[in-house]
């Protein structure tokens, strides 16, 4: 069962008297339940691909449906509620916020729609990512893993639909970051949800359940 | 709000010291503005009304006077007012010496309305028991100090009363003429007979009841107060009834709104609040700025709009918190201070002027509301921004270039130089706020600069005195009082002892009717238009109020509201001057006869009269509506209703302040002859027309090297000798001129500062967001070779550019607006003649200069310090 539909998706940004097309008519799914990475050169509109489906920006044109939820006709306010709910997100940079805990992290969605978590889900999330006594850590007294392991609790807290991925073992070192990545897919299988992952490491990407490669904003067909 | 927001805010907030500093300290002085500029007018207002207040002799809202037992006790039951004194007026003692002493029967209230509650002492239980003022004390012959026996004489229904009576309490007076001795109820009700209500009757005073009163509100105040007399069984407008009951709005404590005032609090609150706008607004535009990432990061992970507008907004609520209370104390302090310099220049206008400001609510109220909506307004467009821009906008956002720029080349390749100019427009908004508010500093300075300098010393001085001293009684530098009385008239003896002082020359004595000279009368062709129109067989005309008050003269009015005074013949006794020939000498003669020998000897051989005209302060031309009189027109002197004499007007001249009483007061004036005419005549016919002439002014020349001298004499004098006098010197006369340069200068002053010291603060947080934002930018020029002292001197220069914009930008607005604005506001200020100056603008600009050198040092030396490694991962 499809989770992403995007049908001649295009994304196109204006830089100067230039047009970029970060997307440029791109069709694909993406199947529920399985770990599928996004692969493709700098450019190639990877990070684009994530933002549109994560609600993080709109397609100039057309369309992409998530859960069966066209994005292009929901409102500002509707995006941050599908956001919060239904996705979850994992950058490559530092993305916690550095004056809260790593429990405050975590459950930043929740408190936003003033819901409490599972402590169950909670406590399993916390186990299985190796975070067991951080819960009061600031990030500053994290390694560069076990900021990205908070990161990735922070995107599973909501038990969203799909998680997204970008780069998101960038910035680690290769043993790290196939840990980060190993983890991102027992996670998945653990707790029955979608991942798309973008990456540049072919390595990253052969663990996954399926590969999309894009270049110059389109899907590849030979690879994928 | 939800409880992960609370510490989220909350800790944030706390991890930017610096940007919360700098936030906090735009807040405070903003709030500092207003509150110091608000306790400077709200305690210019309460100076002037105390002032007011004690000059009056009261500070209610208003009396009810003439009424019997029973109506008081009505009126003290009437819901709407909050407080009500009593007074029952008795008689003036008839044995004290140079001060008047209105001897009364007060409860406290009314003692607390009216000033006479006592300083020393208590008040008053026992019927022999009084409170008098200091001066009171000693016109009976004590000293006043608690226990001093006195006794006191007057006549009530016509039996005359001689009691002792014992000092319970005192009260220093500043009014050497008047004060109240008052005694309590225990008198009245020892006393009966003094107390019998005959007013109706007789016209006798003791036996009624007046009421000073304090309402709830003041809203249509004088309609309910005359309501309410009516419904007293009184009549508050027909002075002639024998129910004649006044009901008057004391005009001291509730002045009628002036439009223009209102225009002018209106245009100074808009201009501080642009201030506080320039500089709240910057420093949350850059605040947000330097967060933005975290702002788009919030929105990423499933944080609403809403959720970040209450974030910034709970921000700068805590911020608002901590900034006004500090600006606020701080501004009071500055206000506070300030005021005594600011009242200086009533002080000739308003003689014996109290300087008093209460830290009122009002004042905190006012300044901390206009704080508040300056933050709100000022800080809507930067949280509007950090809630709109798309969270993955914000989560990459790297502060670009605002504007377009065109490829080009340069022939002098990255020169530090060309680097600082071309990061100045990365933010044009911003530059354009910095250049602003240090523009503005150096166009308000130059602005209030070429007002200052334009207060015109010497015409000023010359408005108000012709001579180089003038002695009069204190009544005439009593805006309230005036000299309008015989009794008020200077003595022989104090001019004989000026007159023999060496150094004194042209010394004359000017005489002046009163209005106990009722008996002169005039009429011209102006009046006798007036006087023709239907008139009763009292002779009381339409246009015509005849007063049964003995303080006030019967009036008539012209369609343009002149008024005029009239005698008993019910024609205008005017204002009528005798005067030496020195004085006419002296006189802005205009039209007729204008050579002042010949004019003053045709006037001696009763060949005409001067008349004066007064003038326009601002154009010193006549005003059109006093000049009633044509050269040659005949004027008629009647005396007991007979004329006695026909003087045709030989000379017309432009009369101020020292023509018509002293300075720049005139009450006297105004209470005897009223609007006009006002007639100059040789002190010999003068005296020929007048029974009992009497002397009002002695004005003289002193020699150069005696003027001093002559101050300390008169100061000692008036002090020991004569303790009825007051004089004006040409010197004090400067001094009040100087006083208002400096107020202006000040004022000025302290508001260019402050647009200056925001100016300042933006250029510091400008700097310092540079240092923080471009810090990977820094680190990576110097990585490839720029030095430490190189990149110093680039944000030098950077800021040294924003310094030379500014001086520009100020330098033209000052010259644009002085020969525009400011010369406009100073045409329409008679005291002011316009004098261009740069002088306050150049004056800025060093100062500029040095603050744009050393804060991008300081802030280099103290945020930028750490290697290039360290920068970039931090930047990173």
């Amino acid at each position: 069962m499809d989770i992403v539909t995007a049908r001649q998706l295009k994304k196109y940004y204006r830089e100067g008297k230039h047009v970029v097309k970060a997307l440029d008519g791109l069709d694909l799914t993406v199947q529920r339940g399985k770990f599928t990475a996004v692969i493709g050169n700098s450019g190639s509109g990877k990070t684009t691909l994530l933002h549109v489906i994560g609600g993080l920006c709109k397609p100039t044109e057309g369309e992409i449906l998530v859960g069966g939820m066209a994005l292009s006709a929901l409102t500002e306010e509707e995006l941050t509620v599908f956001r919060r709910r239904r996705i979850g997100f994992v950058f490559q940079e530092d993305s916690l916020v550095p004056e809260l805990t790593v429990l405050e992290n975590i459950l930043i969605p929740l408190a936003m729609d003033d819901a409490r978590p599972d402590e169950r889900f909670l406590k399993g999330i916390f186990s299985f990512l190796g975070l067991e006594g951080k819960e009061n850590a600031f990030p500053d007294m994290l390694s560069g893993g076990q900021k990205q392991r908070a990161a990735i609790a922070r995107a599973l807290i909501t038990k969203p639909d799909i998680i997204l991925a970008d780069e998101a073992t960038g910035s680690l070192d290769g043993k790290n970051a196939q840990n980060v990545a190993q983890l991102l897919k027992r996670s998945v299988d653990c707790f029955h949800q979608t991942l798309l992952f973008a990456t540049h490491n072919r390595e990253i990407a052969q663990l996954a359940d399926a590969v999309i490669c894009l270049r110059d904003g389109q899907v590849c067909p030979e690879i994928s | 709000m939800n409880k992960m927001l609370k510490t989220l805010a909350g800790r944030s907030f706390a991890a930017s010291r610096m940007r919360n500093l700098i936030a906090a300290l735009a807040i405070a002085l903003t709030a500092l503005l207003f509150a110091s500029v608000t306790t400077m007018t709200v305690g210019a207002m309460q100076s002037m009304n105390l002032t007011m207040q004690m000059q009056k002799g009261s500070r209610s809202d208003g009396d009810f006077r003439n009424m019997n037992r029973e109506q008081f006790e009505q009126l003290q039951a009437v819901d709407w007012i909050r407080e009500a004194g009593l007074r029952m007026p008795v008689s003036f003692l008839e044995n004290a010496k140079r001060h008047n002493v209105e001897f009364d029967v007060l409860d406290e209230v009314q003692a607390e309305l009216t000033f006479c509650m006592p300083q020393y002492g208590s008040v008053p239980e026992a019927a022999d028991e009084v409170v008098a003022s200091d001066q009171a004390i000693r016109a009976l012959g004590a000293e006043p100090e608690i226990g001093a026996q006195i006794v006191i004489a007057f006549t009530v229904h016509g039996k005359a009363y001689e009691l002792p009576m014992k000092v319970s309490g005192y009260y220093e007076t500043s009014n050497s003429q008047l004060s109240v001795m008052w005694t309590g109820t225990a008198f009245r009700d020892a006393y009966p007979d003094i107390f019998r209500y005959t007013y109706d009757r007789d016209g006798e005073m003791a036996g009624t009841y007046y009421s000073d009163i304090m309402v709830k509100s003041a809203d249509g105040l004088k309609e309910r107060m005359e309501e309410l007399s009516r419904t007293l069984g009184g009549n508050p407008d027909d002075m002639k009834a024998a129910n004649y009951l006044p009901a008057v709005v004391n005009r001291m404590t509730n002045p009628a709104p002036d439009a223009g005032v209102i225009v002018i609090t209106v245009l100074f609150a808009a201009l501080f609040m642009f201030c506080g706008y320039l500089l709240i607004y910057n420093v949350f535009d850059i605040a947000v700025m330097q967060e933005i990432r975290r702002y788009g990061l919030y929105r990423t992970i499933g944080m609403g709009g809403r959720h970040v507008r209450k974030l910034l907004n709970c921000q700068v609520l805590w911020l608002s918190a901590l900034g006004i209370p500090i600006g606020l104390l701080f501004g009071y302090v500055t206000g506070r201070t300030a005021l005594p310099y600011i009242m200086e220049i009533f002080a000739d206008e308003y003689h014996t002027l109290l300087v008093s400001v209460t830290p009122s609510p009002l004042i905190f109220a006012a300044a901390a509301l206009l704080t508040v909506l300056t933050v709100w307004v000022s800080t809507r467009k930067p949280v509007k921004k950090a809630v709109e821009i798309p969270p993955i906008e914000a989560f990459r956002y790297v502060e670009k270039s605002t504007g377009r720029r065109s490829a080009r080349k340069s022939a002098f390749g990255a020169s530090l130089a060309r680097l600082a100019w071309s990061n100045l427009g990365r933010n044009k908004r911003r530059s354009a706020f910095i250049l602003i508010s240090l523009a503005l500093c150096m166009i308000l300075l130059n602005c209030a600069g070429i007002i200052a300098d334009s207060v015109d010393v010497e015409k000023q001085a010359s408005w108000m005195i012709r001579t180089d001293f003038a002695v009069v009684n204190l009544v005439s530098t009593n805006n309230m009082e005036g000299f309008k009385r015989r009794e008020e008239a200077l003595k022989k003896e104090t001019i004989a002892d000026i007159a023999a002082q060496p150094g004194v020359r042209e010394g004359t004595a000017i005489y002046k009717n009163t209005m106990d000279d009722t008996d002169v009368t005039y009429s011209f062709s102006h009046v006798e238009a007036l006087l023709a129109e239907p008139h009763d067989e009292s002779g009381i005309g339409s246009n015509m109020i005849e007063t049964p008050e003995a303080d006030s003269l019967s009036i008539l009015w012209d369609e343009n509201g002149i008024v005029f005074g009239l005698g008993e013949d019910k024609r205008p006794i005017c204002n009528v001057y005798g005067m030496e020939e020195a004085a006419l000498t002296r006189m802005d003669l205009r039209e007729g006869e204008c050579d002042a020998h010949t004019l003053y000897q045709k006037m001696e051989n009763g060949e005409g009269v001067l008349v004066g005209v007064p003038l326009n302060r601002n154009d010193m031309t006549y005003y059109e509506v006093f000049d009633l009189t044509e050269i040659g027109e005949t004027i008629s002197v009647y005396k007991d209703g007979q004329l006695i004499k026909e003087l045709p007007v030989l000379a017309k001249a432009g009369i101020n302040g020292d023509d018509e009483e002293i300075g720049f007061t005139c009450a006297g004036p105004l209470r005897v002859g009223h609007d006009g005419l006002f007639l100059y005549l040789p002190a010999g016919v003068y005296q020929e027309i007048y029974d009992d002439p009497v002397i009002y002014k002695y004005s003289f020349n002193m020699e150069e090297d005696k003027r001093a001298d002559m101050e300390t004499w008169l100061a000692d004098y008036m002090e020991n000798v004569d303790v009825s006098i007051d004089y004006l010197s040409a010197q004090s006369a400067r001094e009040s001129a100087f006083a208002m340069r400096r107020m202006i200068r000040f004022v000025g002053g302290l508001i260019g500062v402050i647009f200056g010291f925001a100016g300042v603060l933006n250029l510091v947080n400008m700097v310092i967001t540079t240092i923080l934002t471009r810090r990977h930018e820094f680190a990576t020029m110097q990585s490839i070779g720029m030095t430490q002292r190189q990149l110093t001197k680039m944000m030098v220069l950077e800021s040294l550019y924003y310094a030379a914009g500014a001086c520009i930008l100020g330098m033209t607005g000052a010259v644009i607006l002085a020969f525009t604005l400011v010369r406009g506001i100073v045409q329409t200020q008679w005291f002011l003649s316009f004098r261009f100056t740069l002088l306050p603008a150049a004056a800025v600009m060093p100062v500029l200069f040095v603050t744009a050198f050393i804060v991008p040092v300081a802030a280099l030396r103290t945020f930028y310090h750490d290697s290039i490694v360290e920068q970039l991962r931090i930047a990173g």
